[in-house]
């Protein structure tokens, strides 16, 4: 029976809820309607449904008139929760310079924060767009003995392996356009950045189309797809598809399509895609030549490592022969990994970077936020006597906790408004500085909105735990006679905390200075051979290709030009790979190729170990003679090279060897960059396939060479333009990862430094408030202005000396880890005086710092604080 | 005072605490809608709109002697004020005239 009446009673919350909301003068009548309704409803339908019904017409009476108003609330907690704003507020305006550099200081730390969020997210979304994102990959060949790497695949794979294997669902072949000619009517302009590939990169790297038809559009020969820039560029605001385009002098090509200029990250960039069938060379049907990039879309439901087994058994049983056993594995390689984890043809992978930055960044917050917190914690302790009255007159502890909480809360999220609202004047700076191309908008980025905001909660429950809880719980007596016991002395929180800091601090400023040291090196280390001076002219196809040697012959008639060479390679990455027999050698070794002219060794300043260059009017060098660097002597055990005999492969399935002699063995240079350490090479004087002019110029040369040098050019070849660069600036470019980096570390460590110095003289002003007393007591007893000064650093000495001896091992040890990717790098030993001027400074900048406290405190009159007791 | 403006379910509801005279309060007003005009409207919106109508004078309010029903709650009732006449009155009054004037022709089309 009395469950029945449970039953059929209307759920009691929703009764109180309706009393706590309700207006008194309305409560009777409405509670009394929904009531009758309620028991109305028994009668027709199940107890449920018209308990449902209840709440649901409590929540419907939930409206403006008849919510109680604030008079009617008990009132004592608006009128503190005004007090606490008010005290907040008077708090804030009563040392305005702390308040100030207390919230520049978290300030800083937020902004850098989210620069770094944004960055960090920018980096991490590369190709994660793409729609099969999980089964796009990239096929590599990886070596057996030597572990290396190539991202570099021969035309006919894709599509044999595609009609092969079933896993494959679809393939694109990717190849560099190289410098490129763009014409459209009369103008002619250098376009770069080109790609040409199978209509099917559309689909696997998700790219759209503003105009023409994805489907469709690059199935043809001659067929290109460009960005809105060029569109704009060559053809105004017409209607660019189904113009033409003449490219590099020969085909035409017609455009079928036009993509946005900004593209989602991705590791292929590309301003205009040829199709396919538009490019022929010789090595397109090539097995063995590897120039292209393939790509595989595999089945949703095939293993990844299932296909690596089957392709590397493909490729063993196509490929193996009695004299080479075939030495490579297929690795499938996800395309979203390629921007942070390609370690391919000897690349330093991006994720080393992005995780410093992430370490900085995380670094400057920390320091910012432990800045905060040692600030309001130390600044708290000045408020003993208001904690005290506030405890004597009835103050209960969860009142005093709630009131440093909110105090802390409101100042944290006054800086957080202010941190989002003027974010974007940053970005710019910044983006310049990581040379990216990022933006934030408060709701785009709800993420990161929500991030900072659990930040900013936890910061200011932290900075507002000490006085909220430790603070509330003394008694009220003490802290009213301002002598607190346990508090104010030893402080080992502030101190610890005061320490990780300059750990920090001071191992930023380590690691910034060996960055610039590493980099510096790089860019003025000895390479091998002269890059000064060196203008170079890529050929491509044009008519002064045709006409090389006269070409050059010609310019070198020039006053101002030294010397002349022809190569096939331009030199930081532009060597080609090669197997080469030789003497006494069991199996051919992979060695770096280049071909040269006889003028090449003059040209660039190589020296030679022994033997000679190649001489022009020596036909045999042309066939067959090879000059070798040290490092082929080494890996081929050989004291001397001269005379020695071997073979280059050839094309030919009858003589598939092409033996000569070694005439010359030049000294290493580093024809790549220092990253990489010099491999064997062997250098042939194949003059015909050379494509690019070394031009050395005579010290001092003006720029008037350039226009006499375009001249020359335009009157062999009128329809391209000249193009040029100098190998010095290009080979800097090289660099542009560290010179980055070094310029990022230089601002991050800077603002470290500044926060921590900020830290630091707050926390000298505490502790200078702290011993006012003690100072005018030994003031009075004659104390010196150097005598307080020293009993004034002392402590702060400790603090600087720990956080030295931390911060150079640890630094010193990430450091050597971070060196140890370079092939050429700087000793540690031997840059000793880094840290120890680092440290120098540190204690300089601190020194300097407490100074103006410690000083401030010795000419205070010593009557000003002993008169009061 | 409110404008005197009367709204379609201000009307509506107007007339029903004519209609029901002495016993229109939340409910029984709530029930007499969904009787004649088949409109179910939730509890709240009636009482908003008697407190509307209450303000702009067209009705005015006492509450009930205690009742068995409703936990012992007391009712809140409502009756017609002569300004809530006159201004139903009125509204019949216009609607009749527009009505009158629409012509035969402008049927059946």
């Amino acid at each position: 029976m009395s469950r029945q009446k449970e039953d059929i009673s209307p759920p009691k919350w929703a009764d109180h809820f309706l009393k706590l909301y309700c207006r008194e003068e309305f409560l009777e009548e409405i509670s009394g309607d929904v009531h009758e309704l309620f028991e109305v409803r028994l009668g027709e339908m199940p107890p449920g449904r018209a308990r449902r019904k209840f709440i649901w017409d409590v929540f419907r009476f939930l409206r403006w008139s008849n919510i109680k108003r604030t008079k009617r609330l008990n009132s004592n907690n608006i009128i503190m929760l005004r007090n606490y704003f008010k005290i907040t507020r008077r708090n804030l305006l009563k040392d305005r310079g702390y308040s100030l550099l207390n919230i520049a200081g978290l300030y800083i730390g937020f902004v850098c924060m989210v620069l770094t969020v944004l960055y960090l997210s920018h980096e991490l979304s590369f190709d994660k767009h793409l729609q099969r994102a999980e089964d796009t990959y990239r096929l590599l060949g990886v070596s057996n003995t030597t572990g290396g790497k190539g991202n570099e695949s021969a035309a006919p794979w894709g599509p044999a392996l595609k009609d092969q294997f079933p896993e494959i669902e679809d393939y694109t072949r990717i190849i560099g356009h190289g410098a490129s000619v763009f014409q459209v009517d009369n103008n002619r302009f250098y376009e770069n950045g080109g790609i040409i590939a199978d209509a099917s990169i559309l689909k696997l790297f998700s790219v759209d189309l503003l105009q023409g038809d994805k489907a469709s559009a690059l199935l043809e020969p001659n067929q290109v797809v460009i960005k809105e820039r060029l569109a704009k560029k060559y053809f105004g605001d017409d209607n660019p598809i189904g113009k033409v385009i003449r490219i590099d002098n020969e085909k035409l090509y017609t455009v079928t399509g036009v993509l946005a200029d900004k593209q989602k990250p991705s590791h292929l960039t590309f301003d205009f895609i040829a199709s396919f069938d538009s490019h022929d060379s010789w090595f397109k049907t090539d097995w063995f030549i590897r120039n292209y990039q393939t790509f595989f879309l595999l089945n949703s439901d095939a293993e990844a490592s299932d296909v690596e087994s089957k392709l590397t058994a493909f490729f063993k049983e196509r490929f193996e022969t009695p004299e080479t056993p075939f030495d490579n594995h297929v690795e499938l390689q996800q395309v979203s990994e390629i921007h942070l984890y390609d370690d391919t043809a000897d690349q330093t992978p991006q994720i080393g970077k992005v995780r410093l930055v992430g370490v900085i960044g995380g670094f400057i917050l920390i320091i910012a936020l432990v800045n905060y917190v040692n600030l309001v914690t130390a600044r708290s302790a000045k408020r003993f006597k208001e904690v005290g009255v506030r405890k004597s007159i009835g103050a209960r502890r969860r009142q005093l906790q709630a009131q440093f909480l909110i105090e802390n809360i409101i100042v944290c999220f006054s800086v957080f408004v202010i941190t989002m609202a003027s974010f974007n004047l940053f970005m710019p700076g910044f983006n310049s500085l990581m040379n990216s191309d990022l933006s934030f908008s408060l709701f785009g980025d709800v993420q990161l909105v929500g991030i900072m905001f659990l930040v900013t909660l936890l910061v200011s429950l932290a900075s507002g735990f000490y006085p909220a809880f430790i603070l509330s719980s003394l008694n009220p007596v003490n802290l009213i006679k301002n002598n607190a016991v346990g508090l104010g002395g030893k402080n080992y929180l502030r101190k610890s905390l005061t320490t990780l800091q300059f750990i920090i601090s001071v191992a930023l400023i380590i690691g910034t200075s060996l960055v610039y040291k590493q980099l510096q090196y790089m860019l003025n280390k000895d390479v091998g051979f002269d890059k000064e001076q060196v203008v170079v002219v890529p050929l491509g196809s044009s008519e002064v290709w045709r006409n090389k040697n006269v070409f050059a012959e010609q310019i070198r008639n020039f006053s101002e030009v030294k010397e002349v060479a022809l190569t096939a390679n331009q030199i930081g990455g532009g060597d080609w790979g090669m197997p080469f027999q030789y003497e006494g050698g069991e199996r051919p070794l992979n060695v770096r190729f280049m071909s040269i002219d006889a003028a090449y060794g003059e040209t660039l300043g190589l020296k030679l170990v022994e033997g000679r260059f190649f001489k022009e009017e020596l036909k045999t060098d042309v066939e067959s003679s090879f000059i070798v660097n040290e490092a082929f002597l080494q890996a081929v055990g050989w004291g001397s090279g001269i005379g020695k005999r071997i073979e280059m492969p050839t094309r030919d399935s009858e003589n598939p060897w092409l033996p000569g002699k070694i005439v010359g063995v030049v000294k290493d240079f580093n024809f790549r960059s220092l990253h990489t350490q010099i491999s064997p090479m062997v250098i042939a004087n194949k003059v015909d396939w050379t494509s690019t002019l070394f031009i050395k110029l005579n010290p001092g040369s003006t720029d008037k060479v350039l226009t006499d040098l375009a001249e020359a050019w335009k009157a062999t070849e009128p329809n391209i333009p000249f193009g040029y660069y100098f190998l010095d600036e290009k080979l800097a470019e090289q660099y542009v990862a560290e010179t980055r980096l070094s310029k990022m570390a230089t601002t991050f460590g800077a603002i470290a430094i500044v926060l921590a110095c900020i830290g630091l003289f707050s926390l000298a002003t505490y502790t200078a408030e702290q011993k006012m007393k003690e100072v005018s007591i030994r003031k009075v007893m004659g104390a010196s202005l150097n005598q307080i000064w020293l009993l004034f650093s002392r402590q702060f000495m400790v603090i600087i000396i720990v956080s030295i001896t931390i911060a150079i091992p640890i630094s010193l040890y990430y450091l050597d880890g971070w060196l140890s990717e370079f092939a050429y790098r700087i000793e540690i030993w031997q840059n000793i005086q880094i840290p120890v001027l680092a440290s120098l400074a540190t204690v300089f900048v601190a020194m300097l710092t407490i100074a103006i406290q410690s000083i401030r405190l010795a000419k205070s009159n010593p009557v000003k604080f002993l008169r009061s007791e | 005072m409110k404008g005197t403006y009367l709204g379609e379910f201000e009307e509506l509801v107007l007339l029903t605490v004519g209609a029901l005279y002495d016993e229109a309060y939340g409910v029984a007003v709530m029930d007499e809608i969904k009787n004649e005009s088949g409109r179910g409207v939730n509890i709240s919106a009636i009482h908003s709109a008697l407190r509307r109508l209450e303000e702009k004078g067209f009705v005015k309010s006492t509450m009930g002697g205690a009742t068995n029903e409703r936990g012992g709650r007391r009712k809140r009732y409502f009756v017609l004020t002569s300004y809530g006449k006159k201004a139903l009155d009125e509204a019949q009054s216009l609607r009749m005239k527009l009505y009158e004037r629409i012509p035969n022709i402008a049927l059946g089309n």
